[in-house]
């Protein structure tokens, strides 16, 4: 039995404005203090009415159009209309038939994979709705609604069903991610649910000649990257399972789209009751907002105003600086921030390699043991591109380089940053600079050959590592000094 | 003249010359309110302290020497369906019986600023949705004119106390007519501007696209006044048009030159009362004699207005009101099983019959598979009628006609049978689908005593020309000096003041 | 004059009826269906039921018994619709037809907590209290 799986993802995205999409309360992710960021217009109170942000509507512009959709010149507002107590108009404003874009895609490229383009069908903007929180403990409680969130702006993009494997479905969620982050429309914080995952998964399976498509599945709140990898894999063999023993497929009466949530810590999903009459929404277009009409100019703006996107990045990464796929990717992955800070180490040291070496190992792993993002790194980018622009000229090893770089970290935690006229003075008073004058060296290779009269012996009787502790005694004294260089000089020293 | 028979550029005049101070005006409105409101249940509450305290504020800014704004001391008497903060805003309606908004509607916020002295909210039919005040949650309104009898509605409340000189002015909302109705019943002058001239924030939506807010007056001069005070952009209502309001007040007197008077044919058709038709033809008369140039227009679309008015007005309403739900705010039922029938046993309880009647009716024609047949069909029809009305407009400034196919009716007439009670709108409803502003004006007083209204129409926005041609009826005719038997109205009501 | 493009434009082109995923968003219910060419039926009191449901509205016995001929009525009357050539006509949604009204993206204080919950007919003085929702339901 052959079988692919068919997966579209649909994000829901908060938005970074100031305030709400339609009223003055502040976007702000607040659930300590619940209810304490509404009005009128977000607790739907009769006789308010709602007012589009200008900025929010800019971000999603700015966010389809990274996303290579057509924007769309025409957009309205409509109703979708169901009750639930954390809706508290009894409908959202949301974008039914003339949404503000549509058609986009974006590359996915799983490692050791051919990249896929993934088509974007539609992205939307909405307001997000406030939040339930149940009793967990069974005994039926009240539930508890706070309308801190109704009505901040959300943008839903919904993919086509392109992706095939969860696999793919991860990377396109975390290459969302970045790219949301890049263009700084979203914070994308997916414990505070800035962005929010929901997967449609079905399987097309080959027998007997003919292709079966299975009843469409839909999981829900799928909040973290794994969670969308894990419930989709797990979706693709109990689908199967389901298949083999009830052979159901789409389209046959009585066969309806099921949704089903995810539970994270058991690893499996699980049925959810469906919404009565939830297919009923009732749009129509919102008499309280008028269209938007969008122009060529403002269009010609907002791509003016584009910043490089991580995928543009890291192609440039590689094909303009050399860097390996794997280097480029982890640098991009790490965000906008952290690849601006690996450009300016590499342009002021000239080495990308190296210098993608140094950010890719000795920042990260400074990053991940300190737990702060680069913007909290306290070592400027000039300053370790300098040091390492000194080792690229060899005036100092690459293990001074990680000596004078646990220095330098240490000044800056101590409270002085240290700027890039530190790193010459900090070179010489550790005595670091690799030694070129062959006088000196000479001097120190003599006095050391002379305290060392056995390995000299050995070495002469063909036991090449016998000079090891006469190059260690040279490091001793002449702390600068490249290793190799040394070795060299003792062996010219001793062929004499 | 006792304070209470005067109009209010009367009493503007002896408030600003010092001859009666607020508090004075206020009082004698508030004792009228105490006298007749017991027959005519015009009002659904009022504070009297809050309102004297409110006029004493007004007259210490006088004697400070304050320059107070162009309603000072005028008392006004909104409809309670208009948000203001702190004070109750029921919408005629047990699902908001409780509710007390946090919040001023724009209006409120103009009349204060105009320092107007709100002294009563007026009944309504329930969330605006009626022509008699009989779909009020807390009883009808009587007309003053025959207490037997509807002030119409939905404004019913806010025109029966302005004839029964409970205030000079009101201000109501029209949907479908709900101004201009109730105006023609009770003999006052109620005018609906064009959508968009008056803020809708702190309206209690009916039907978002239809609802503007509106003056009630005992003459035109009064409503002129009111609407430069209520009118101008405001951000908060997408739909506010952020145009320039001109002085309605400055240039009313002055007649218009060539005017050009339009009536349409399809106004005269079957179903309009001979006492009506025959008054409006008598006003239509007095505009030739001012040397109006009189000509027959036609709008074709309109005898569709009313159905087309109830698949996009109960479309709206219906989503309008599905935050009634009982968790935020208004009614919850006692006892339910779970949340959905929390839900439907609080909307049920809660709301009376005409609006669940249209919620029905919207649910239905928005929900799937219809959407197109009734609702979209329905737009498609507003935008003829709207067009029949702008060539009209190129030919014609203003359309005169009935305001109503009859006068006032009995109440419980038409109860159980609604679409009859939606027929007595089909004058009206055209200019709330096409946009454009509507005024209603007495004209004349059928065999029974009933008042008789003139309905004038004008292009958007073409409010000056609207109330000119009406002030220039008015100067000709002393309808608008008609008054109900208000001792009659006091004395039914026994001897309790 | 600026035309609307409603949902008869997209009926044509993009999204007609479908949701995010091709898959048929409503299809139309065919217990409520009466529309049959430009003749209305008559409603039954089961259809007047199911529309009270998905309004949310509980309706007594001799409710839905006095609703059912009146809504019938009405749709009937509205009926004279379907006479009206209308292939060439755009929607009108809003009675003024303008476009592009935005506001500032500026924050502004929110209501005190007490003024919010002020009028929730239950509360905890944090939130507003529904009974136990059922997720899903």
């Amino acid at each position: 039995m052959n079988v692919t799986p068919i997966v579209g993802l649909e994000v829901h995205v908060q938005l970074l404005t100031q305030s709400k999409l339609f009223c003055g309360c502040v976007n702000r992710f607040n659930p300590d203090e619940p209810n304490t960021q509404t009005c009128p217009v977000c607790l739907g109170m009769p006789g308010s009415l709602p007012v589009m942000n200008r900025e929010a509507f800019r971000l999603a512009v700015t966010t389809a159009t990274a996303l290579n959709c057509e924007i769309a010149r025409f957009t309205k507002w409509d109703r979708k209309q169901y009750y639930y107590p954390d809706l508290p108009k009894g409908y959202q404003i949301s974008q039914y038939d003339l949404p503000f874009s549509h058609d986009g895609w974006m590359d996915v490229k799983v490692e050791d994979e051919d990249p896929v383009r993934v088509r974007i069908l539609r992205v939307h903007l909405e307001e997000d709705a406030g939040k339930n929180i149940h009793d967990e403990s069974g005994r039926g409680a009240d539930s508890q609604v706070d309308l801190n969130r109704a009505g901040t702006p959300l943008l839903e993009i919904v993919s086509q069903p392109d992706i095939r494997t969860a696999a793919q479905a991860r990377v396109y969620l975390e290459e969302l991610h970045l790219l949301l982050t890049y263009l700084g429309v979203s914070d994308c914080n997916m414990q505070e649910g800035s962005l929010r995952c929901d997967a449609n998964v079905n399987l097309h399976i080959e027998q007997d000649g003919g292709k079966i498509a299975t009843p469409i599945v839909e999981v829900k709140n799928l909040n973290s990257f794994r969670g969308v990898e894990a419930a989709i894999e797990y979706e693709i063999v109990r689908q199967q399972r389901e298949f083999e023993k009830t052979g159901r497929k789409l389209g046959d009466p009585g066969v309806e789209k099921e949704t089903r949530g995810w539970n994270a810590d058991r690893g499996v999903s699980f049925a959810q009751r469906g919404k009565e009459e939830a297919s009923d929404y009732r749009y129509f277009p919102d008499p309280d907002l008028v269209p938007i009409v969008v122009t060529e100019e403002e269009l010609e703006e907002i791509r003016s105003a584009q910043c490089e996107l991580p995928a543009a990045r890291r192609d440039r990464f590689q094909k303009e600086l050399g860097l390996s796929e794997y280097d480029a990717s982890v640098i991009i992955n790490q965000g906008a921030e952290f690849a601006g800070y690996f450009e300016t180490v590499a342009s002021t040291c000239g080495d990308a390699k190296q210098a993608a070496n140094w950010v890719s190992q000795d920042v990260l792993r400074e990053l991940n043991e300190r737990k702060v993002g680069i913007d909290e790194f306290p070592l400027p980018a000039d300053v370790l591109g300098t040091l390492l622009q000194r080792i690229v000229a060899g005036e100092i090893t690459v293990k001074s380089g990680r000596e004078l770089f646990a220095v330098l970290l240490e000044e800056a935690d101590g409270g002085t940053v240290p700027a890039v006229d530190r790193i010459d003075p900090l070179i010489d008073e550790k005595g670091l600079r690799v030694v070129k004058d062959t006088g000196a060296l000479d001097a120190a290779i003599d006095s050391a050959l002379a305290d060392s009269p056995k390995a000299v012996e050995d070495f002469r009787a063909g036991k090449q590592q016998a000079i090891g502790p006469v190059i260690g005694k040279v490091m001793k004294q002449l702390k600068g000094a490249d290793a190799k260089a040394v070795r060299e000089r003792i062996i010219e020293r001793l062929s004499e | 003249m006792s304070l209470t028979g005067q109009s209010t550029a009367q009493l503007r005049q002896a408030f600003a010359e010092g001859q009666a101070t607020a508090a004075e005006i206020a009082t004698a409105f508030l004792d009228q309110i105490a006298r007749c409101d017991e027959t005519v249940s015009a009002l659904l509450h009022h504070d009297r302290e809050a309102a004297l305290a409110r006029a004493a504020e007004v007259d210490r800014r006088r004697e400070a020497g304050e320059t107070l704004g162009p309603l000072a001391g005028v008392p006004v008497i909104l409809k309670d369906n208009i948000c203001m903060r702190g004070v109750p805003t029921t919408c005629a309606s047990r699902m908001l019986e409780n509710f007390v908004p946090p919040y001023d509607a724009h209006v409120v916020e103009r009349l204060q600023a105009a320092d107007a002295v709100v002294i009563g909210r007026a009944n309504l039919d329930e969330f605006a949705m009626g022509s008699s005040c009989e779909n009020s949650a807390f009883g009808p309104t009587r007309n003053p004119w025959n207490p037997e009898c509807s002030p119409g509605g939905s404004s019913g409340g806010s025109a029966a106390a302005v004839a029964a000189r409970m205030a000079p002015l009101a201000v109501g909302s029209d949907t479908g007519g709900s101004i201009r109705q109730p105006a023609a019943f009770c003999g006052v002058v109620g005018m609906k501007p064009t959508y968009g001239r008056v803020s809708r924030y702190g309206l209690v939506a009916f039907a978002s696209s239809l609802d503007q807010i509106g003056p009630f007056s005992t003459d035109v001069h009064g409503s002129a006044l009111l609407l430069e005070t209520l009118s101008g952009h405001d951000p908060r209502d997408t739909t506010s048009v952020d145009q320039p309001v001109p002085s309605y007040t400055e240039k009313l007197d002055r007649p218009l030159e060539g005017l050009r008077v339009g009536i349409v044919k399809e106004h005269f058709g079957e179903g309009l009362d001979e006492e009506v038709s025959a008054a409006v033809h008598a006003a239509i008369d007095v505009y030739r004699s001012l040397g109006a140039e009189v000509k027959e227009v036609s709008l074709p679309h309109s005898k569709y207005s009313v159905a087309a008015y109830y698949i996009i007005a109960p479309s709206e309403a219906s989503s309008n009101l599905a935050r009634y739900d009982g968790v935020h705010y208004g009614h919850r039922a006692e006892s339910f099983e779970n949340m959905v029938d929390m839900y439907e046993t609080s909307r049920g309880e809660a709301f009376g019959e005409e609006v669940k009647r249209r919620i029905m009716l919207g649910t239905y024609a928005l929900s799937s598979g219809y959407y197109d047949a009734y609702y979209l069909k329905a737009l498609k029809v507003r935008r003829l009628i709207r067009e029949d009305f702008d060539k009209a407009f190129a030919e014609v400034d203003i359309i005169a006609g009935p305001a109503t196919p009859t006068t006032a009716f009995r109440i419980g007439e038409m109860v159980d049978d609604p679409l009859a009670m939606y027929l007595n709108d089909i004058y009206t409803i055209g200019a709330n689908l096409a946009g454009i502003p509507g005024l209603s004006l007495p004209c004349g007083r059928s065999d029974a005593g009933l008042p008789i209204g003139l309905q004038l129409l004008a292009a958007p926005f073409e409010e000056e020309r609207l109330l000119r041609a009406a002030r220039m009826y008015e100067a000709q005719t002393d309808w608008h000096g008609g008054c109900p038997d208000l001792e009659a109205l006091a004395g039914s009501a026994g001897e309790s003041t | 004059m600026f035309f609307y493009a409603l949902r008869s434009v997209a009926e044509a082109g993009r999204f007609p009826n479908r949701d995010a995923f091709g898959t048929l968003r409503s299809e139309p219910d065919s217990t409520l269906l009466l529309w049959s060419g430009s003749v209305a039926e008559t409603l039954t009191p089961e259809q007047v039921r199911k529309v009270a449901r998905l309004a949310r509205l509980k309706l007594t016995e001799e409710e839905l018994q006095r609703l059912t001929p009146q809504l019938s009525d009405v749709l009937k009357y509205v009926d004279m619709l379907s006479e009206v050539e209308t292939d060439d006509v755009e929607p009108m949604a809003h009675a003024i037809e303008v476009h592009n009204v935005l506001r500032p993206d500026q924050a502004r204080a929110s209501l005190p907590r007490e003024e919010a919950l002020a009028n929730a007919p239950n509360s905890d003085g944090r939130y507003f209290l529904v009974p136990q929702i059922i997720e899903g339901a």
